[in-house]
């Protein structure tokens, strides 16, 4: 997966506020680009698996 | 007048120190001394303790001293000094997580861990170092600079309870409690000679501790593994976890998940350790069969994006105002959790759950799981970016188990080349802790190294 872009990482930031550094995005934008493929890769298996739903 | 030798008391472990203190050879102001010099002579070398609380702990020891003269020795934590991870809450006593955010931060109440072992007679010697929050990656410009490893001092140890396995293996306190949301209590126990052990989702209260609570616990750091269920009976308040120690091992099996482990490639010196540790499990007349457990590496993976959201949802206010406070990696590493979904969450709870009960099924055909500690040997190859610590690359073996809650313990299980210690990691079921000491302890007695002592000279 590609990493999010600077651009889209800034505007994400600014939305929550976070004045985060050019330096600070630069270092997150891989570090957030395995995270998003790691979510993607397990919710794409978790699909078809269950846990046995407790009983009462 | 104490019989015992002042210039031995560091390697006392917390066993033998209760012992002492019980039949009146050892005066815990004695004992407490005797560490706040030998702290205060490495320290600057070790850089493991953030704060020495040498004036509240020699007090702390001499009303145990007085208690126990005039009204009875409590219990095996009686006067026994105990160090405690500076992201764990201690009444009066400054915690800052290693973090400038927290720098002045003394709170008013104790974590329900402190609280329990200070009920239970131990007296809070330091504040251990640690990385930022217990969540990055530290640098030589954090608040304190991270420890270096006792075994070889051109390496440091690995996080995030750096400080306390560095303090218990370099004897300066014969336990501490640090936490563990990824392998952060086994990992530097491992690295550091020293047991390590993560206790059942829930069966320690883990609040009071900066920390993902879906997947954190407060876990002890000692150097046998009787002393750490002395302090899991002295954190809980129940008995059972030491009683059975030192009994025959009933006939045991032992699970390896022998693909996972292949599969995560470990350091050729990992390997061999293992296979060594499977040797002598396997001398004591444990039978060593071999498991699979589909999604290991997945719960791993989805531990780190719990531990991702849970961080910056904990931290978001504080990195909306104080972020110039965060060291460099601090800020990046807390960050991160802003940029998933709950889609993200709820997916890794969902691996969670699945794995949790592909584990304990796996855990009705053998009674613990063995795998190594950590694939590399040094805390630089297990920070390096090749290895993406952000996503727990290095915690694969450690972290599927804080994920499904299931306990586990590293123990001393082997030395590399370098002189660095390796670690044997063992998994026992849901709020199987006792059954999993017992196996611990058997591996422990029946090989040399949890006897071998770091080489920084005499006291």
């Amino acid at each position: 997966m590609s990493p999010p872009s600077a651009a889209r990482l800034r505007r994400m930031a600014d939305e929550l506020d976070l004045r985060l550094t050019d330096g600070d995005l630069a270092r997150l934008r891989p570090m957030v680009a395995d995270l998003l493929a790691v979510g993607r890769r397990l919710r794409l298996k978790s699909r078809g698996e269950r846990p046995t739903p407790r009983s009462a | 007048m104490s019989h015992a030798h002042e210039g031995d008391l560091h390697l006392l472990s917390v066993t033998e120190a209760g012992g002492r203190i019980r039949d009146g050879s050892l005066q815990p102001s004695e004992y407490v001394a005797a560490l706040v010099e030998r702290a205060r002579r490495l320290d600057p070398t070790l850089r493991c303790i953030v704060t020495l609380a040498a004036d509240t702990a020699l007090v702390a020891a001499q009303v145990a001293e007085d208690a126990i003269l005039h009204a009875g020795w409590r219990g095996p934590l009686h006067g026994i000094p105990i160090g405690v991870k500076d992201c764990i809450a201690t009444a009066g006593l400054r915690t800052t997580a290693n973090s400038r955010v927290l720098i002045d931060w003394v709170p008013e109440k104790d974590a329900p861990a402190v609280a329990a072992i200070r009920g239970a007679g131990a007296a809070v010697l330091a504040k251990l170092n640690l990385n930022e929050f217990a969540w990055s990656i530290p640098t030589e410009d954090d608040l304190y600079p991270p420890p270096r490893n006792p075994w070889n001092l051109t390496h440091l140890a690995m996080g995030s309870s750096s400080g306390s396995a560095v303090a218990v293996a370099g004897g300066m306190c014969p336990a501490a409690l640090g936490t563990d949301a990824g392998g952060s209590v086994r990992q530097p126990a491992s690295n550091c000679g020293v047991v390590g052990f993560k206790p059942t989702h829930g069966l320690v209260d883990s609040s009071g501790a900066f920390g993902p609570p879906s997947i954190c616990e407060v876990g002890p750091i000692a150097r046998t593994v009787q002393d750490v269920g002395l302090l899991l009976e002295g954190m809980t308040g129940a008995a059972g976890y030491v009683e059975r120690l030192g009994q025959p091992l009933p006939a045991t099996r032992v699970g390896v998940p022998r693909r996972y482990i292949d599969e995560a490639a470990p350091d050729p010196e990992v390997e061999a350790a293992f296979a060594e540790a499977l040797r002598a499990l396997a001398e004591l007349g444990v039978e060593i069969v071999e498991v699979d457990i589909e999604g290991l590496a997945d719960a791993a993976a989805a531990d780190f994006l719990v531990l991702n959201m849970e961080a910056f949802a904990a931290h978001q206010e504080m990195l909306r105002t104080r972020l110039g406070d965060y060291g460099p990696s601090a800020r990046v590493y807390h960050t991160q959790g802003a940029f998933l979904s709950p889609a993200d969450y709820a997916a890794a709870l969902r691996v969670g759950a699945v794995v949790r009960e592909r584990v304990e099924r796996a855990l009705t055909t053998v009674d613990v799981l063995a795998t190594p500690v950590v694939p590399v040997v040094t805390a630089e190859d297990a920070r390096a970016s090749k290895a993406r610590p952000h996503t727990g690359g290095t915690a694969i073996f450690t972290a599927p188990f804080n994920l499904t809650g299931h306990p586990a313990i590293s123990v001393p299980a082997g030395m590399s080349a370098a002189g660095i210690p390796i670690g044997l990691q063992l998994a026992g079921r849901l709020s199987g802790d006792a059954d999993l000491l017992t196996v611990a302890h058997a591996f422990e007695r029946a090989t040399p190294w949890h006897a071998m002592r770091p080489p920084l000279g005499a006291p």
